[in-house]
């Protein structure tokens, strides 16, 4: 095993390194670095936490779904394929009528979902109620 | 099939023809290369020397080699802008209409190219701009009032007339949803929502931008000067481009301005409602923008797939997916205001 830093470790820093300290002339460029960085920060935190938001995202899909929580960890193509399946079924149900749309625990729970995505790709939206009010 | 900026040695020699016949026969063309921004589209910028000595920058689009689903090619999108001209629109019009110009088969139109700034975070928060955001809330109302003057009863265009505008835009959604490679269920609620919350059928139908939204808008100190990118345009309900417009994407972190980042709603329906005539209720204001934000995320997620099957690597189109969940979540956001004050604006 190698030595300290880790993946996420090193994706941060040259993310940072991308953001905060490479300068560069041409604008169009100096957008596309800050993509970069953006997307490898949004790695960098996938890695991090992405395991654990997965785990909460399927008890969620389940809550929703009235079914128990699969027994035991589970790796990470078997996570990949339970939540792609729970989210197509979720779907299903809504689009058949079996849930209505203004559910209020079907609202909330998706809104959790979506802020755990959210928590990944772009931790600075603010989620809060009142934006764009008025 | 070339690709969109490799090398073609005879482009230069196509376009000073083109131009001469145009503009005359001592015309010059001084300047040809791909205008950045060109992710979707084969966009150029050129700069002819008239025999006067007067130079002309110009605008150059042509048939992607891939369109987008649901845009226009370049001919059809021709007779849509000059029939916007023709109703008042703030928009350059399309000249030159030619086929294989930039591309064998491709159709291309020239355009003058204005002035102004259309980058969304210079739109939204450049100081210079203040006194344009100001008079945003008329100047978007009175642009879109001339763009949905347009109707299919008035103006013959190359486009289908839908039966009934909302079950047009709806089944569109649910289309490029069933295209997702992967099911969204905040997107089924939208859509589930927007079915059982759809404006009566017989709607208006008028002339509808499709893409009206900072980022497309152009901007000079004294205000708005053009309304550009017309390749969604379509027959259908005026009030989607309302919608669209307050779609959260376009606001670039001015987020207390619901308007594309420039104003608050009600002043700009206010405008609107005055300049055009047409009531907006808050239902229906609520009803085109949780579609618009649903559209846009599912359209957003399409885009990334459009990088990762085929040959465009381009950076900004593969961060765009990852934007899905925060339109889906301004969805329900909307939803659940409106499940508790249904009659209220947004």
């Amino acid at each position: 095993m190698r030595p300290p830093p880790d993946n996420v470790a090193v994706l941060a820093a040259v993310a940072t390194f991308l953001a905060k300290e490479l300068r560069v002339e041409d604008p169009a460029q100096a957008f596309r670095v800050k993509v970069a960085a953006h997307l490898l920060g949004g790695v960098a935190r996938g890695l991090k936490v992405g395991e654990a938001l997965d785990e909460q995202a399927m008890g969620l899909l389940a809550m929703l779904l009235h079914e128990d929580a699969p027994e035991g960890p589970l790796s990470s193509d078997d996570r990949a394929r339970r939540l792609h399946d729970q989210q197509a079924r979720l779907s299903a149900r809504v689009l058949a009528g079996e849930i209505p749309p203004e559910d209020e625990t079907l609202l909330q729970g998706l809104r959790a979902l979506l802020a755990s995505e959210l928590a990944l790709s772009n931790p600075r939206f603010d989620l809060d109620d009142q934006v764009g009010e008025l | 099939m070339i690709a969109a900026n490799a090398p073609d040695p005879t482009l230069h020699a196509r376009v000073l023809a083109t131009l001469r016949a145009a503009l005359g026969p001592d015309t010059q063309l001084t300047r040809l290369e791909p205008l950045g921004g060109g992710a979707c589209q084969e966009i150029w910028r050129a700069e002819a020397r008239l025999a006067d000595g007067a130079s002309r920058a110009l605008v150059i689009r042509g048939d992607p080699a891939v369109a987008l689903p649901g845009s226009l090619g370049r001919r059809e999108e021709f007779e849509v802008i000059n029939a916007a001209v023709a109703a008042g629109a703030p928009t350059p019009a399309a000249r030159w209409l030619t086929e294989g110009l930039l591309r064998p088969g491709a159709w291309a139109y020239t355009m003058d190219l204005w002035p102004g700034v259309t980058l969304g975070a210079k739109v939204t928060r450049d100081p210079s701009l203040a006194g344009a955001r100001e008079r945003a809330p008329t100047q978007l109302a009175e642009a879109l009032a001339a763009i949905h003057t347009v109707t299919p009863e008035r103006v013959t265009l190359p486009l289908p007339v839908p039966e009934d505008p909302v079950a047009a835009a709806l089944s569109a959604l649910r289309e490029s949803m069933e295209r997702l490679p992967c099911a969204r269920p905040a997107q089924a609620v939208g859509l589930a929502w927007l079915m059982k919350h759809r404006p009566p059928p017989g709607g208006e139908i008028t002339l509808v931008h499709g893409d009206f939204r900072t980022g497309n808008l152009l901007f000079e100190p004294e205000g708005l000067t053009g309304v550009l990118d017309w390749e969604f345009a379509h027959w259908g309900s005026p009030l989607e481009d309302i919608g669209w417009l307050c779609v959260r994407d376009w606001r670039f972190g001015a987020l207390d301005r619901a308007v594309g980042g420039l104003c608050r709603r009600a002043p700009f329906v206010a405008a609107y409602s005055a300049r055009s005539g047409r009531a907006v209720s808050p239902q229906e204001l609520t009803f085109w923008e949780v579609y618009g934000n649903l559209r846009w995320a599912a359209g957003a997620i399409l885009q990334g797939q459009r990088v990762l099957a085929g040959p465009e690597r381009d950076l900004e189109l593969l961060a765009i997916p990852w934007r899905a969940a925060e339109l889906e979540y301004e969805a329900l956001r909307l939803i659940a205001r409106h499940a508790q004050s249904p009659t209220s604006a947004p």
